[in-house]
């Protein structure tokens, strides 16, 4: 996997966590349609954060250390 | 290299089908999701939820279709994306996990779980669920047969 992607699948995942986590902690402020929308956009990242993080473990690989050298 | 520029194409189209598709019936949900719905079952919540999952599904398409589209213009990143493509050992590991068939079925699966969240709750979150554990079987299956190939 190059590391633009990898950027890219991190950014991912990152925002998916944050989107489910702002959502939950705002829970009261917020209508059960931006609710549900902010669960439904912040499955699908997850998912493939969760995705790359199987690969990186199976990979042995660390998930947040970006190699030098490769592009 | 001509041939896989026509593949690239062909793939981009389909791409884009998939996304109208998505818009139409994100348009069909503001307007008309209401009166198809059974009204008791349907909640704001899923009609976000379902909202979400369509726009961040035409994300990920829109950013696929931009790839193709850069690697067609580009004939080193064209002859990058082939070479990876017509690897014989990757060739394998795509066919032994399923490749393409598995993931076009999750993607109808996940657009069948949007439609019928419609009608009843239980069964748009079954089929989500179920079109994501698919995923993931089709994403451990690829990665067993890389360690095995």
């Amino acid at each position: 996997m190059n590391k633009k992607l990898r950027i890219l699948v991190l950014i991912c995942y990152a925002v998916g966590q944050l989107t489910l986590s702002l959502s939950s902690m705002f829970r009261d402020n917020l209508s059960d349609f931006a609710m549900g929308f902010c669960e439904g956009v912040s499955v699908v990242f997850i998912f493939i954060g969760l995705i790359y993080f199987g690969w990186c473990i199976y990979n042995k690989k660390n998930p947040f250390g970006i190699e030098k050298g490769v592009k | 290299m001509e041939k896989y520029k026509k593949i690239l194409k062909k793939r981009i189209i389909f791409l884009t089908i998939f996304v109208v598709f998505a818009v139409l019936l994100q348009i069909f949900i503001f307007y008309n999701g209401y009166e198809v719905a059974d009204i008791e079952s349907f909640r704001d919540e899923l009609v976000g939820f379902q909202t979400g999952l369509l726009c961040s599904m035409i994300i990920l398409f829109v950013f696929q279709i931009v790839r193709y589209i850069r690697a067609m213009k580009n004939d080193t990143q064209l002859k990058k994306l082939y070479n990876c493509e017509n690897d014989e050992r990757r060739k394998d590991i795509k066919q032994k996990s399923g490749g393409n068939v598995l993931l076009f079925s999750s993607v109808v699966i996940i657009f069948a779980g949007i439609i019928s969240g419609y009608f009843n709750e239980v069964v748009s979150y079954t089929l989500i669920a179920c079109a994501f554990f698919q995923l993931n079987l089709c994403a451990l299956l690829k990665l067993y047969y890389s360690k095995k190939y």
